[in-house]
């Protein structure tokens, strides 16, 4: 591959990457370490890209590039995305599991709509967002600043799961994923941290929108469809709920096994299933079976290790969980 | 209460007070018109048959359910209108009957879990793990520790709870309570399951807690011997009725409770 063009395709993975790590550890904040199973989290992540793309676009500005736009844009992501956890925390507070998911289910496809049918959000057509950086710095330094600034945003989100879940704090997060009742009459304030999750959770999907509006300068309701969400939910699982350096590894590999399958394998179509409707035999490229791979991987994990591929392996030293 | 020596044991103040409760579930009256009062340091049994409405009491007591009619005052503050953990707060701490741990937490994680209500530290301070959040939880470690050395887990406190046998793990819910501060301790069926010598252990273990803590307790129990040895005064329910109380002896006598409970089983206590 020629120079530019290595850089141009690593350097785009690696920075999606780290911007999925900061979505799926904010998710495991709410689905592993509170237990609030949310199929959400694309809503959130979409509520951050638009409120920052639309800060970009539409803050006042002079003559010239609007760095104040793009400064507040990260900000506004994340406000407005940790706005809509509390808007969806607070109802959600009654509803536990398959209840729940469906309703943060909900959630996400009303925003969908709504932006869908917004003008000023470019309908189902998507905005552009100018890239500052790109234009600033021009292409192959754009792409050293977004790698630091995404991976970033994945370190400095896991150092504050970190620190929060070994507080007491994060026990009373975690003695409500253990046992709701027993948490409250101990003196855990379910409202509070329920919606503490959710808001908090939200708000780094929100940052991690924004820094995906800026970096990718252009965004469309595709980027946050159903798919996506349940990708994320698949990663935290596989990875183990509750455990941090498993998401990382779950999401490093599950991203990247799309990536690699389309990169190395030959271009092949095998038949998937018959379908006399559209002809009979239905085939497929080999590299767009890494959906049903990713399903099959989900049903091992849960009947074989529902705690999560890494999830107590202590590598030779004494156990994460329960140490110090 | 008719007899005022009984309803407030040592002339003090009671640390939690129900007057004239109902709950009804639909059609069921699962508790009518139950009254207690529970002064410091003194322990009262509840006993009566399987379904009598003992741990609806404990739930209403707690804030978990609230009560149709009555009221209830813990530590002289009305609960009516407070979340379980602002009745937690004012120092009423429960154990439950079919064993509720938090399952993937270490058996000290789970005491320092009850620390919650005395947690200062803020989240931002916890999140920038501040000198003054450490020095807390240092704190609270150590205090945890203390609790499980008291209860004879200390060994264990690495484990995972649900690790623990039986016996173990009642006596991790009961450090658990402790860790909240509590006035008052609700213990539901705190020797199920346990033989005649581990009882007696706990007995004398909870004994003890009441002095070292100062806490009051209030204990139901289906193990007879267990409870008429250590209780001041019973109380017995049947089908949500207050059918009997009074002290250990007198409840034993007692006809209605005879008929209704323990004239069951002929070697009554």
């Amino acid at each position: 591959m020629h120079f530019e063009q290595a850089v141009a395709f690593w350097g785009h993975h690696l920075i999606m990457v780290g911007i999925w790590l900061t979505l799926t550890l904010s998710l495991n904040l709410i689905n592993g370490y509170c237990g609030l199973f949310s199929l959400g989290h694309q809503g959130f992540w979409a509520a951050g890209a638009y409120a920052a793309a639309a800060t970009v676009i539409y803050l006042p500005h002079g003559d010239g590039p609007n760095w104040l736009g793009f400064v507040l844009s990260f900000g506004m992501g994340a406000l407005v995305a940790a706005l809509f956890g509390l808007l969806v925390g607070l109802p959600c507070l009654r509803l536990k599991g398959d209840y729940l998911a469906i309703a943060t289910l909900g959630f996400s496809e009303i925003l969908r709509n709504v932006v869908q049918n917004s003008r000023p959000l470019g309908l189902s057509l998507g905005l552009s967002v100018p890239n500052l950086i790109r234009n600033a710095v021009g292409k192959v330094p754009n792409y050293g600043i977004y790698l630091v600034a995404s991976w970033g945003l994945a370190a400095v989100t896991t150092l504050v799961l970190r620190n929060v879940v070994r507080s007491s704090h994060g026990r009373a997060i975690q003695a409500i994923r253990d046992d709701e009742r027993a948490a409250e009459l101990l003196g855990v304030n379910l409202t509070y941290y329920k919606v503490l999750v959710f808001t908090a959770g939200a708000g780094f999907a929100g940052l991690a929108g924004a820094l995906f509006a800026n970096y990718n300068s252009f965004v469309t309701l595709e980027d946050f469809n159903f798919n996506a969400g349940v990708l994320m939910v698949v990663m935290v699982v596989l990875g183990g709920m509750g455990d941090l350096l498993g998401t990382f590894l779950a999401t490093i590999t599950l991203y990247f096994i799309p990536v690699l399958l389309a990169l190395w394998l030959p271009a092949t179509r095998v038949p998937v299933f018959y379908d006399p409707t559209q002809g009979g035999v239905v085939y497929s490229e080999i590299k767009n079976l890494w959906q049903v791979l990713f399903s099959l991987l989900l049903i091992v994990v849960v009947l074989v290790r529902p705690q999560g591929v890494l999830k107590g392996v202590t590598f030779g030293l004494k156990a994460r969980q329960h140490s110090n | 209460m008719d007899n005022p020596q009984l309803s407030n044991g040592h002339g003090r103040a009671p640390i939690l007070v129900a007057e004239h409760i109902d709950k009804r579930f639909g059609g069921l009256a699962a508790v009518t018109d139950f009254s207690v009062s529970v002064g410091p340091g003194e322990i009262v049994g509840l006993i009566g048959p399987n379904g009598a409405g003992k741990t609806t009491v404990f739930n209403l007591l707690t804030g978990a359910y609230k009560p149709d009619s009555g009221h209830i005052r813990a530590a002289g503050v009305d609960t009516l209108r407070l979340k379980p953990h602002r009745v937690t707060a004012l120092g009423v701490a429960r154990t439950f009957q079919n064993i509720r741990l938090f399952r993937d937490m270490s058996v000290l994680e789970n005491v320092m879990t009850g620390f919650q209500t005395q947690c200062k530290s803020s989240m931002l301070s916890a999140v920038l793990n501040s000198r003054s959040h450490r020095d807390e939880e240092a704190k609270i470690r150590n205090d945890a520790q203390e609790l499980l050395k008291l209860m004879g887990l200390a060994e264990r406190a690495e484990m995972v709870s649900t690790t623990l046998c039986y016996g173990e793990q009642r006596k991790l819910e009961i450090a658990r309570a402790l860790a909240t501060a509590p006035k008052i301790l609700l213990l539901d069926e705190p020797a199920a399951g346990m033989n005649d010598t581990e009882s007696e252990s706990l007995q004398r273990l909870l004994l003890d807690i009441r002095e070292k803590f100062n806490v009051s307790l209030l204990v139901i129990e289906h193990d007879m011997p267990f409870v008429m040895g250590m209780v001041q005064r019973l109380m017995v329910l049947d089908h949500g009725v207050t059918i009997a109380q009074g002290t250990p002896a007198e409840v034993r006598e007692n006809p209605k409770v005879i008929e209704a409970y323990l004239g069951k089983d002929n070697s009554a206590a």
